[in-house]
């Protein structure tokens, strides 16, 4: 295995693990807030990321049917809280994981009965080839997915940071109900987290689809999958941690293909979800979760 | 006299089963009330159903006359009334500035917040020299100061305070009801929920005994103190009181 494939790998890896964090940051937050395993957050952004693709079909501009499919998806995120989760929001903790997992099927059936089960192209919006730095000659489209991803993390962090709503969103975070008594409205806050989930998750799903210039409806679940192991890798509760996560899987991904081969790319973060399960339960960066009564 | 806070009547539980029943209790501006009564007696469901955590089943909630009963708790917080969790329940990862800048999300002022934050750093020097530093690693009485300091930045009209000494040593007992006190002196109306009755009874002026969910006595919090009912009750005094008395007389003889 020599230097240049490894190092192909290596960027690989990274635009594929940004498409992960991306992925993985709306799902954290939902886990963090609610202990709440979202099983439909994949099914939601392949949804979003279909509508995008339609709506390109029926002539829409690229970048518009984008930013639309977006909405979309913050959309539905919203929706699916609303019809599947707030009402189960005390019930024991089984009971809201039940409800998500139909809410997935419920979406990913109606976007099978829209679109089909079949693999579709995705429109390529970033240019393939390659710019040379110093020499090596880069790929230009990981590299792009990696600036886009690291531009709406830096623009979630400053919101996170700086602004009042920011600040609310990470106090219902630490403690939901330490919250409502500060006169934060949590029930107004928790479908806007679920909206900027599936906002970020769907420009995620969309540079992944035109990566590996595909997209298909049962792809909603690989993104759950990919969004839970990078939250458990990086830590629930944890923002930051679930980028880093995402990042990390994606590299994993890469060497794992690098040493054994590409039937073993789906099998590596299904190992690391158990092997973290296992080993280190809080994430590489996480806080320990204390159970509130 | 009208009260500032008026609960007539009130029924609320979990579920089927009712923890409250037809309970009312007054609060008058300016007035600070004990609510006493062993675990499980409705205390915090109470301080919930007026904080809108819980929505009652029957009865009123009345702040200056305007019903707060069945309202979101951030509506409830908003119009004044601000409850000081038990447990404390600081944001564990937020700065403890931070944690007072969550306490006033309500308000829009913010040169006022800024000055008021400042007030409050003085007042508790701790929380100065700390405000970099996580609520989190704060020690447990250090905490209860931040969470009540966290609850004065909404401007309360009326300020619950729930167990605040749940938990604490001795001294930090002392220095909590110091504060306590202090806010009672200033005229704060306040709403004491506490275990810790004598204490209690000592910063209050009136206070209501809670036992099953209805108020089995209340009065002037330092009649309670001497109440023989109450001591024996609650304070732990009566049977021992008697026992020492014996104990006297075996030695006299």
């Amino acid at each position: 295995m020599d230097a240049g494939y490894l190092l192909a790998q290596l960027v690989n890896g990274l635009a594929i693990g940004s498409v992960y964090a991306l992925i993985g940051v709306g799902y954290s937050m939902v886990y963090t807030i609610l202990y709440l395993i979202n099983f439909a957050h994949g099914d939601v952004i392949m949804f979003g990321t279909m509508a995008a693709l339609a709506l390109m079909g029926f002539g829409v501009p690229a970048w518009a049917a984008l930013a639309a499919g977006c909405l979309v998806g913050a959309g539905l995120g919203m929706v699916v809280e609303r019809v599947a989760y707030r009402p189960v929001r005390n019930a024991p903790r089984t009971v809201p994981m039940i409800s998500a997992l139909g809410a997935g099927l419920v979406v990913s059936s109606v976007a099978q009965g829209i679109w089909g089960p079949d693999v579709m192209s995705f429109p390529q919006l970033i240019p393939r080839g390659s710019v040379e730095l110093a020499g090596v000659a880069l790929p230009v489209q990981p590299l792009a997915i990696l600036a886009v991803a690291l531009a709406l993390v830096a623009i979630g962090s400053a919101v996170l940071e700086l602004t009042r709503w920011g600040r609310a969103t990470r106090c219902v975070c630490q403690d939901m109900m330490a919250a409502q008594l500060m006169g934060i409205p949590v029930n107004r806050l928790v479908p806007a987290i679920y909206a900027v989930g599936g906002l970020i998750g769907v420009a995620g799903c969309s540079l992944f689809a035109m990566y590996f210039n595909a997209v298909w409806v049962q792809m909603g679940q690989l993104a759950t999958t990919k969004a839970w192991a990078a939250a458990m890798l990086g830590g629930v509760g944890n923002f930051y941690g679930a980028f880093a996560g995402g990042l990390l899987l994606g590299v994993a991904e890469a060497l794992a293909v690098a040493a054994f081969g590409s039937l073993f790319k789906d099998g590596a973060s299904l190992a690391i979800i158990v092997a973290v399960l296992l080993l280190r339960p809080n994430g590489l960066f996480g806080t320990p979760v204390v159970a509130r009564s | 006299m009208t009260a500032l806070l008026e609960i007539e009547g009130l029924e609320a539980g979990y579920g089927r089963r009712t923890v409250l029943h037809r309970l009312s209790v007054r609060l008058h501006a300016g007035e600070a009330i004990a609510l006493i009564g062993h675990n499980g007696t409705g205390k915090s469901t109470l301080l919930r159903c007026i904080s809108g955590q819980i929505v009652p089943s029957a009865g009123s909630i009345r702040l200056d006359g305007a019903s707060v009963a069945g309202l979101a708790p951030d509506r409830i917080v908003r119009m004044g009334i601000v409850q000081v969790p038990a447990g404390r329940r600081v944001f564990p990862r937020l700065s403890v500035r931070e944690n007072l800048e969550a306490g006033a999300f309500t308000r829009r002022d913010r040169a006022d917040v800024a000055r008021e934050i400042a007030e409050l750093m003085q007042r508790f020097p701790v929380l100065g020299t700390k405000q970099r530093l996580h609520a989190g690693i704060l020690s447990g009485g250090e905490q209860q100061l931040l969470a009540i300091a966290r609850g004065l930045m909404a401007r309360p009209r009326v300020l619950m305070v729930d167990e605040p000494s749940l938990g604490l040593s001795p001294i930090m007992v002392d220095q909590v009801f110091d504060v306590v006190n202090a806010l009672v002196r200033d005229g704060m109306a306040l709403v004491l929920a506490e275990q810790n009755v004598r204490k209690a009874l000592q910063v209050t002026h009136r206070a209501y005994v809670l036992a099953q969910g209805r108020v089995s006595a209340e009065g002037a919090s330092g009649s309670l103190l001497a109440d023989a009912h109450v001591r024996e009750s609650y304070l732990g005094l009566g049977q021992a009181a008697a026992f020492g008395a014996l104990v006297d007389a075996a030695e006299a003889s």
